[in-house]
């Protein structure tokens, strides 16, 4: 009978219905078909309720704000001018100083869509006006932003470090090795696309040049620093930093960048409080749900199929991306972690997998399903921001797919990527 | 629609907008509080984590009442996007009538917590556990409200307007 109902919520998911009331609705069928004795009717909200009862969750608001109030405050644009003085000079410089901008950013948002966003209004009618093609124009941006949940503050890794009682400055450093790398190789891709299409290059600048848009952008660039420097020489908790991050935010786009004015403040604090409750919704919603999953022993079902294939880390975190990346195909990335989260990390305990290594993993995997065809979510982003077509981006997008694809391999078969930084830090 | 009900529902949005707001807020202030507390000078305030942990629960359910209202909660849109408009215009009026049966089993339940919860202090705080869960509540009445609106509008084929954001 509960399978069944894992089914019910299945269907309910793809036919479209709300997806947290989804998890709500399968766990309420549950409720209505559990044998025995009858159930509370206080059980589902106090559930709910219990599931974002936590100060840990408090960093979500708070991270979303600071990067609301930054991308509205005149940040992108002098990052933007950043990375050209560093890479200008080179051919095909926008693609470049779209990976650039989206890497620092970052550190700044921690939200892969509004870095799309962010990056993609300027600089796709820029590399338009300049040559590019609308198809790579739209892949680097969406490659640009797969970077931003990967580095801290990332809201997914949060959400990991709250459904699998991980630390969170943990996870946070797990992401930035594979974060690295997959820059790095966008960079190259970017160069050999640029250099065989003939892309142009812009006059170099001077070192003063240089150092002046480091000096505006500097109030931008601290922020990450401030982050991560706080937590970790033990000044500030993870929720503590995320608040000064909002404060600064607002003291440098009031009175520094002049980017917002104080009319808008509540506007841009509405947005981010609406945006962090669509998300904590979904972990409230999971509540219940977790009940349904744990009563049906769907995840013992899930570990016995799994296990009876191979009991090897490597081989069993190779199922479980494939999985996730076909999920990935159906679900944006945060639903997907709160509905499948709770069944896979029995399983990679079981099998020995360290779990901040799972987590880095699952959130890279699950972002690389924001940017891999048919539906891909930054694709749509990124086509309706830039008013470009849809099929041109989905081909270009394949190399960077591909480039993606083949550091989540290597994060899985070479822990050390995602554990060593981690492993530092005491 | 008639126009005394658009008014009382664009004042119901707009005092919506404001406690996300005000919650949010609450949320910045009483945290960096903490830190002030711990760094600096005695803020007085026992146990902020517990006040910044109430905020988040009314901020996640008043805030999803909200994206509900403007129809920016996350859905599946695969098959959905897909269908004929009749088919589909079937299909939300159906969404909306299981959000409402859903929604009238969490009022009572989350009434309940309510009365459960007025008798006991949540530690550090001046509150009773009832505090937290009338933020359940609450949101629970207005999604009722959104939602029935938006069914009852449909079905005399109307759309209810967008909120006007502050």
């Amino acid at each position: 009978m509960l399978p069944l109902l894992f089914v019910a919520f299945l269907l309910a998911l793809l036919i479209g219905f709300d997806v947290g009331f989804s998890m709500i609705f399968s766990a309420w069928l549950g409720i209505l078909a559990k044998p025995g004795e009858a159930i509370d009717n206080a059980m589902m909200a106090l559930s709910m309720m219990a599931a974002v009862d936590s100060y840990a969750l408090v960093q979500v608001p708070l991270f979303i704000l600071a990067g609301e109030l930054m991308n509205s405050g005149g940040l992108t644009m002098r990052l933007i001018d950043w990375a050209m003085a560093l890479v200008g000079r080179l051919r095909g410089s926008l693609g470049h100083v779209s990976i650039i901008t989206n890497f620092v950013l970052a550190g700044v948002s921690g939200s892969a869509v509004a870095d799309a966003v962010a990056t993609g209004k300027p600089l796709i009618p820029a590399m338009r006006k300049e040559g590019y093609g609308e198809g790579f124009a739209g892949a680097v941006i969406v490659a640009g932003a797969l970077l931003g949940p990967m580095l801290p503050p990332s809201i997914p890794m949060v959400v990991y470090a709250q459904i699998s009682n991980q630390s969170v400055i943990k996870l946070f450093m797990a992401g930035v090795i594979p974060a690295i790398i997959l820059a790095m190789g966008f960079l190259v891709v970017c160069s050999l696309v640029a250099r065989y299409r003939k892309y142009p290059s812009r006059e170099g600048v001077d070192f003063r040049a240089k150092v002046r848009a480091t000096g505006r952008a500097s109030w931008a660039l601290m922020m990450p620093v401030i982050i991560i420097g706080g937590i970790r020489f033990g000044l500030l908790t993870v929720t503590e930093s995320a608040a000064l991050a909002v404060l600064y935010a607002l003291f440098v786009c009031l009175f520094i960048y002049r980017g917002i004015t104080f009319r808008q403040i509540p506007r841009l604090i509405f947005h981010a409080g609406r945006s962090s409750a669509i998300i904590l919704f979904l972990l409230a919603a999971a509540g219940p749900f977790s009940w349904l999953v744990a009563e049906s022993q769907v995840n013992q079902s899930v570990i016995d199929i799994i296990q009876g294939i191979s009991t090897n880390p490597i081989v069993v975190l190779l199922i479980i991306n494939v999985f996730l990346l076909l999920v990935g195909c159906i679900i944006e990335p945060l639903p997907a972690m709160i509905i499948f989260l709770p069944l896979l990390i029995p399983l990679g305990a079981q099998v020995g997998i360290d779990p901040i290594q799972f987590g880095a993993v699952v959130v890279m995997n699950l972002m690389i399903g924001l940017m891999h065809p048919p539906i891909g979510l930054l694709l749509f982003v990124v086509s309706s921001v830039g008013r470009i077509r849809l099929g041109p981006v989905m081909w270009e997008v394949l190399p960077f797919l591909g480039w993606a694809l083949l550091v989540l391999v290597l994060t899985i078969v070479y822990p050390p990527i995602t554990t060593w930084l981690p492993s530092q830090i005491k | 629609m008639p126009t005394l009900l658009l008014h009382a529902l664009r004042l119901l949005d707009r005092l919506v907008e404001w406690v996300v707001i005000l919650m949010m807020v609450g949320i910045v202030v009483v945290v960096s509080l903490q830190f002030v507390d711990r760094h600096f000078i005695d803020t007085g305030i026992a146990a902020p984590d517990q006040y910044a942990r109430v905020g988040l629960i009314w901020l996640t359910f008043i805030g999803f009442a909200m994206a509900l209202r403007s129809g920016m909660n996350i859905r599946v849109d695969l098959i959905d996007a897909r269908l004929p408009p009749k088919v589909r215009f079937v299909l939300e009026l159906l969404f909306d009538a299981l959000l409402v049966v859903l929604l009238m089993v969490l009022l009572p339940g989350s009434w309940r917590l309510i009365e459960i919860g007025k008798d006991q202090d949540l530690l550090g705080t001046v509150f009773t556990s009832a505090v937290p869960a009338a933020g359940v509540f609450i949101a629970c009445v207005l999604m009722l409200i959104y939602v029935g609106l938006r069914l009852v509008a449909r079905l005399f084929g109307h759309e209810l307007p967008k909120p006007e954001e502050v």
